[in-house]
């Protein structure tokens, strides 16, 4: 019996494995994962653009603000940190300029001054511009109406640079528990979630589905008499479960090397010139660092693992006990609307979980089984729970998962050689209590 | 030898199948026969250990059934139980290893008896490429590849022409020769009548008829008599016993109620011109199931 169980096992995960459908699938997101990691390059690749320069085109109609107005620009991007790109030249003549507008990038500035001495500008684009560009040469505008003026009350160059040096601005916080370590939680939240979440709830769906298919197949083709003549309802179930549950553990482990991959064909690439690549990931890194997330990432990694894999075989063993009771796929699509509900809340849960501040009823809902596993990692990372919460919900988790063994089992002996749906619940109550 | 010993069976308060036994030696083919709901298929079910009786106890050579001894059991169930997406050939690896048996065997096994089956260049086609025919021929491989001491066969003939039906046939009496003891359920009772040397019928879960078959048809007393003489229909419905008359082409079958009637009647045929024909023939399988479960089919 357990060289068949063995053997059920095997055929089972090697009837996902050798299936055209995993091959392409899995060509399709080694392509998607390195694509998107290298996105940016492969715009670039098919003639866009993500560095596009700004071609700012000066008509200084008061003869003194040009130098100025180029020299703060420089100075007001220091501080807004728009990351774009631009040069500034000066234009003689309006209607030349206006001929060079042939882009979103061109911009002419007019500087104009009346009879008060009071500068006015006017702005000629292509179309909308960069709201962030707008915002640089609107406060560069301003900035150099300011300098100019203090350059008419003869104001030396030493106070002049005292005057327009940015002002560093110190921070305090009235809520003690909202500070920069908080912030750049938010900051890693942002990034952990499309990388935990939702390859997590990808998952559940995949494991879901993936049992339901394979259990109704041999239920509807009626091969379940045989197979279950054989080797008993458990053995079966429990093969069921575990090549799925290696199935999908293998699939994430794929996940993680392809995106791997990708991550080396940006790295090799990475050079002096790729600068902004290299500032954003010391931002990254730096904000973990800040965050103290580093000195815990050891004990975060198994706990949160732990509770995943504990979860993802309660979602299987809930689908496998699901798929026994229904007839056909139809069916078992119908039956599974309430996992899918209860996967889905968990994930748009997690997305938003920094709106609820840490309240008692995302705490209360980070213990709750097949939720736990979605929304614990980011109040993990947003310090709204500790290790401690982690284990206890993969206790809890347990438990759900000892009671659907203790229960499911029965409900599934029960269920795989039924095929009528009529008083199918009344059948299975009835088992549970058998 | 398999052995059927007050067999009950429940689901809830309905009792599916009701004090059954039957016992069937090797080498013998015991039709199992009822109607749809009768309890064929829970009982093939307990002998499969699929379902546990609710009483009583079934027994092949001495042993309980459990997993180790349905290794030794072959099962033709009424609706085809194929995986379809699989291949002629991975379907007897999954099902011969759910056997016990080894992949060589399994190969050597299927081999022969898709040559036998005239399938032969099936092996790596997708069963459900196959027609109905042939899916119920790589149904019957997979049912006897691992050379079973106890065969069950429901409705083996479904889906089969005249030719394939005979080559299933040839089969399952060289299989009766070597000793294995075969369950046969059908509702084709001719097919019955050509393996059973003993049956039983269930009715609702009650055993209505059993035995030898010989013995079942011999002590019912209603007989059919078919003639070939210069006889009217009213001429012979004025004769004692006579219950129905049918002309059937050129021949005359006439029922009556008890065989006592056949000689008083024959002196009567004897008297009329041209009589070629005058034979006593008893009810037929069929006759005898409608007879004994129609009544009750409706219940």
């Amino acid at each position: 019996m357990k060289n068949k169980f063995w053997f059920l096992v095997k055929n089972s995960l090697s009837k996902k494995i050798k299936t055209k459908t995993f091959v392409i699938v899995n060509i399709l997101l080694l392509i998607a994962l390195v694509s998107i990691i290298n996105i940016d390059r492969l715009v670039l690749f098919f003639g866009g653009n993500f560095d596009k320069e700004n071609n700012i085109m000066v008509i200084d109609n008061t003869n003194n603000t040009y130098e100025i107005f180029k020299n703060v620009i420089d100075s007001e991007e220091t501080i807004i940190d728009t990351g774009l790109k631009y040069k500034v030249t000066k234009v003689d003549d309006e209607e030349k300029a206006k001929k060079k507008i042939k882009k979103d990038e061109d911009i002419a500035i007019i500087i104009n001054e009346d009879e008060n001495n009071v500068i006015s500008v006017k702005m000629i684009t292509y179309g909308y511009i960069n709201s962030n560009m707008y915002q640089l040469i609107n406060s560069s505008i301003n900035a150099s109406k300011g300098i100019l003026a203090i350059e008419k009350l003869n104001i030396s160059e030493e106070d002049l640079q005292k005057i327009s040096s940015p002002i560093a601005i110190k921070r305090e916080y009235i809520q003690k528990d909202k500070n920069e370590k908080e912030e750049n939680m938010e900051y890693i939240m942002g990034i952990v979630t499309p990388i935990i979440i939702l390859p997590f709830f990808m998952l559940i769906l995949l494991i879901v589905q993936m049992i339901g298919a394979e259990i109704n197949e041999e239920k509807s083709t009626r091969s379940m008499e045989i197979i279950i003549s054989n080797v008993s309802a458990k053995v079966h179930f429990f093969s069921k479960i575990l090549a799925s549950n290696l199935f999908v553990l293998m699939q994430a482990l794929l996940l993680f090397i392809y995106s791997g991959i990708g991550i080396l064909i940006r790295g090799g690439g990475m050079n002096v010139g790729n600068i902004n690549n290299v500032e954003s990931i010391s931002k990254i890194t730096s904000s973990i660092d800040a965050s103290g997330i580093l000195n815990n990432i050891t004990s975060y990694i198994p706990v949160v693992l732990l509770l995943m894999i504990v979860t993802l075989f309660g979602y299987s063993l809930l689908a496998g006990i699901l798929a026994s009771m229904t007839t056909n796929m139809e069916d078992f699509q119908q039956l599974q609307t309430p996992i899918m509900v209860i996967s889905l809340v968990g994930f748009y849960l997690a997305l938003m979980s920094s709106m609820f501040e840490g309240s008692l009823f995302i705490r209360i809902l980070s213990y709750v089984p097949f939720l736990s596993a979605i929304l614990s990692p980011s109040l993990l990372l947003t310090g709204v729970i500790e290790i401690k919460d982690i284990i206890l919900s993969i206790l809890i988790m347990l438990v759900v998962v000892y009671l659907l063994i203790k229960y499911g089992l029965k409900i599934y002996k029960e269920g795989i050689l039924n095929y009528s749906s009529s008083k199918l619940w009344k059948k299975m109550l009835k088992a549970m209590k058998n | 030898m398999l052995k059927v010993k007050n067999v009950t069976k429940f689901y809830g308060e309905n009792k599916a199948v009701d004090n059954l036994s039957f016992e069937v030696k090797e080498g013998e083919i015991f039709g199992l026969l009822g109607a749809n709901g009768a309890g064929k298929t829970t009982t093939f079910r307990m002998i499969m250990n699929l379902l546990e009786p609710s009483k009583g106890e079934i027994t092949l050579n001495n042993k309980k059934i459990d997993y180790d001894v349905t290794d030794s059991i072959g099962f033709l169930t009424e609706e085809r139980s194929l995986l379809l997406k699989l291949t002629v050939k991975e379907l007897m690896l999954y099902y011969g290893t759910l056997k016990s048996m080894k992949k060589d065997e399994i190969i050597t096994e299927l081999r022969k008896w898709l040559k036998r089956f005239k399938i032969e260049d099936y092996e790596n086609r997708k069963i459900k490429e196959l027609s109905k025919g042939n899916k119920q021929k790589i149904q019957f491989i997979s049912s006897i590849i691992h050379k079973p001491k106890l065969l069950i066969l429901d409705e083996p003939f479904s889906g089969l022409d005249p030719i394939n039906v005979d080559m299933f046939i040839d089969v399952i009496n060289e299989l009766k020769e070597k000793g294995t003891i075969i369950i046969f359920s059908s509702h084709q009772m001719n097919h019955v009548e050509l393996f059973c040397e003993k049956l039983l019928i269930l009715d609702h879960g009650k055993t209505i008829i059993e035995g030898n078959l010989k013995d079942i048809k011999s002590n019912y007393d209603e007989r059919k008599i078919l003639i070939k003489a210069d006889v009217t229909k009213a001429e012979l419905s004025k004769l004692d016993g006579v219950k129905e008359i049918t002309i059937k082409g050129d021949e005359i079958e006439v029922k009556i109620d008890d065989k006592k009637y056949a000689k008083n009647i024959f002196e009567y045929i004897s008297k009329c011109k041209n009589v070629t024909k005058f034979e006593v023939v008893e009810l037929s399988l069929h006759e005898i199931f409608t007879k004994e479960v129609g009544g009750n089919y409706e219940k």
